[in-house]
């Protein structure tokens, strides 16, 4: 059962309400006779020894001041925290991104990992057990190291290694796909080979989430001895990655459908990577699984869950994946050769060996699945896409084609509804009202909310300790305000007794005031 | 048949409780008692969640909340604690996460 003394006497308290100003006075009225009744009456889990610490609400700072952490962008040089010790029992520097990273990927931190952007990399480099480190380092420094990464795999990448020394995770993920040649980071990304263009938030929530999945040790797979092999092994890798992303938009919105939105359109390229072939895998997982079970599940156990479905599904002998691999890779066989007209198509004798069975692929269907997520993806970015000049109706048109299939009425409206030669930035509804933009459950600032309590978990058990006081988190008022407009005020204070120190301050505030008014003359 | 009540002011905490975080919902002196039950969370929008408490006799919504709040409580439950008037002790009631 719950010591309530010890509960309420640290930690963080959030209070939800629609009415600016109701702080103090729900502090006051729900806080303050709480814990009054439970030092007066003497609550039978008090002890006297839980009762003395009520007299000193700052015991707790360490937690209760350090409930915010900040994403600090794509090149990092502030150092926000230094992990208590590391792999090797030597501590090293961590900036705001290698944080998100940690709690993302193991708040435990049995795997350590970093960003690759972050300044002081070299920090975590030089903590890493030396296997580890000549595995994933090599013989070049963190910075040449990070230079290597952006260069080689500009759209991210995470290099890890796992080994009876420990594991870690080497991660570039900020920025990827954006950064530009002068280092500034573009506000969108676009995938010209696909109907891909998202905002430059999105596109780190999406290549963080599935970056970080690589950094779970492969799945062991013993394949047969077949040409489609060396792409079914990697696909599978990317499967695991590209889940990860759809669990969480499932953790959202309780739906897998924006996260398959997502992932299609960048999967559904043309011409398509071979090692990379998830849509159909993705589609047989997902119909397999509840999305309502993962809404509110946390990000790194949505990581980690991502990993253990498909590694559960034994990938290397399972049916279902295997045949809808082999789906794709026929189907983009036949994409290449421009054989995308007419009925279903028999698979040749390779693709079937691979699958099991004979199979067919119905080219029609396979181009609406790609196109119709495309644009699905592209409502959630309505106003990025539009701003971005960069899909119009005719490109949409074109990428349709190559496909074999033409526009219906209803793609073709949606095509428009972004494009932003045709609708103005700011549009939510379409004039007919039929379309209107939707909103992307993969933003930044939902993925750092995700991770607070673990940062704190990390903080309160020893992991981590907060740099001096000229860092970025300094700065950071222990009274956020999130999301004032809509739903509801929600203010975050840090803990139920510093509030509660606030409202006595207030009540006796208040008080004096009043003796003061009337002490000087009439009301007005 | 039980008649829905949705709160739009609470006060969550999150704490210490053995090994990790929980979350309780704090309640005030002569509030309506909450039973034990069982909670679960459907998806609001703007990133929230409504958070459903169901007792034998209750069902109540808590509106709005936090995903990071879900987190806590899918993986502990939510306590609540609660007094019935201020010459009672405090007690804390767990609802149990329920998919």
């Amino acid at each position: 059962m719950i010591n309530i003394a010890n509960f309420l006497s640290s930690g963080e308290s959030s209070l939800y309400s629609r009415k600016p100003g109701l702080l103090q006075k729900a502090a006051t009225a729900l806080i303050l006779p709480l814990a009054i009744g439970m030092l007066s009456a003497g609550a039978g889990a008090i002890s006297q020894h839980d009762t003395a610490s009520f007299a000193v609400p700052g015991q707790h700072a360490q937690v209760s001041q350090l409930n915010t952490f900040k994403v600090t962008g794509a090149q990092s040089d502030q150092v926000l925290a230094s992990v208590i010790a590391g792999a090797n029992g030597h501590g090293y520097n961590v900036d705001g991104n290698t944080l998100l990273l940690q709690a993302l990927l193991d708040p435990g931190m049995s795997t350590r990992v970093a960003s690759s952007t972050s300044a002081v990399l070299d920090s975590f480099v030089a903590s890493l057990p030396s296997g580890i480190k000549t595995s994933v380092v090599g013989d070049v420094s963190a910075a040449q190291l990070a230079k290597s990464m952006q260069d080689n795999s500009p759209d991210g990448v995470a290099l890890s290694e796992h080994t009876n020394e420990g594991s870690a995770c080497i991660v570039y993920t900020m920025g990827a796909s954006r950064t530009l040649p002068n280092g500034q980071l573009a506000q969108f990304v676009d995938f010209n080979d696909a109907l891909y263009v998202a905002s430059g938030d999105s596109s780190d929530v999406t290549t963080t989430l599935h970056e970080l999945a690589h950094c779970h040790p492969n799945a062991v797979m013993e394949l047969d001895n077949h040409p489609l092999s060396v792409y079914y092994e990697s696909s599978v890798r990317e499967l695991r990655s590209d889940l990860a992303v759809v669990l969480y938009g499932a953790s959202q919105t309780g739906s897998f459908e924006q996260g398959l939105d997502n992932v299609t359109t960048l999967r559904g390229a043309t011409p398509m990577r071979p090692s990379h072939a998830t849509v159909g895998m993705l589609e047989a997982v997902t119909q397999q699984l509840d999305a309502k079970s993962f809404v509110g599940m946390p990000a790194n156990q949505v990581i980690s869950a991502a990993v253990n479905i498909v590694n559960g599904m034994n990938p290397a002998t399972n049916k279902d994946l295997r045949l809808a691999f082999a789906k794709d890779a026929w189907t983009y066989k036949l994409v290449s050769m421009g054989q995308t007209a007419g009925p279903a198509r028999d698979a040749n004798s390779n693709y079937a060996n691979f699958a099991g069975q004979p199979f067919k692929v119905d080219m029609t269907a396979h181009a609406n699945t790609i196109v119709n997520r495309s644009l699905n993806h592209a409502l959630s970015q309505a106003d990025t896409v539009r701003a971005s000049k960069a899909m119009s109706v005719s490109r949409v048109e074109t990428f349709a084609k190559g496909l074999g299939l033409t526009l219906s009425p209803e793609q073709r409206a949606k095509a428009e509804f972004v494009d932003g030669a045709i609708t103005p930035v700011g549009t939510a509804v379409s004039k007919d009202g039929a379309l209107a933009s939707t909103q992307s459950p993969f933003t930044m600032k939902g993925l750092e909310s995700s991770v607070q309590g673990d940062l704190n978990g990390m903080l309160a058990n020893g992991l981590i300790q907060r740099s001096g006081a000229n860092t970025a988190s300094s700065k950071v008022d222990a009274t956020e305000i999130v999301s004032p407009q809509k739903h509801s005020l929600n203010k975050t204070f840090g803990s139920a007794f510093k509030a509660l120190e606030t409202a006595i301050a207030q009540q006796e505030a208040s008080t004096r005031l009043q003796e003061s008014n009337t002490w000087r003359g009439p009301r007005l | 048949m039980t008649q829905p009540t949705t709160l739009t002011d609470f006060i969550l905490h999150i704490g210490p409780n053995g090994a990790g975080d929980s979350c309780a919902l704090l309640r005030t002196p002569g509030d309506e008692w909450i039973h034990a039950g069982h909670v679960t969370a459907t998806v609001a929008n703007d990133e929230r969640f409504d958070l459903h408490l169901v007792t034998p006799a209750q069902s109540i919504c808590l509106a709005g909340v936090l995903p990071r709040h879900i987190a806590v409580i899918r993986g502990q439950g939510l306590y609540v604690i609660q007094r019935k008037d201020h010459e009672s002790d405090t007690q804390a009631v767990l609802l149990e996460w329920r998919e």
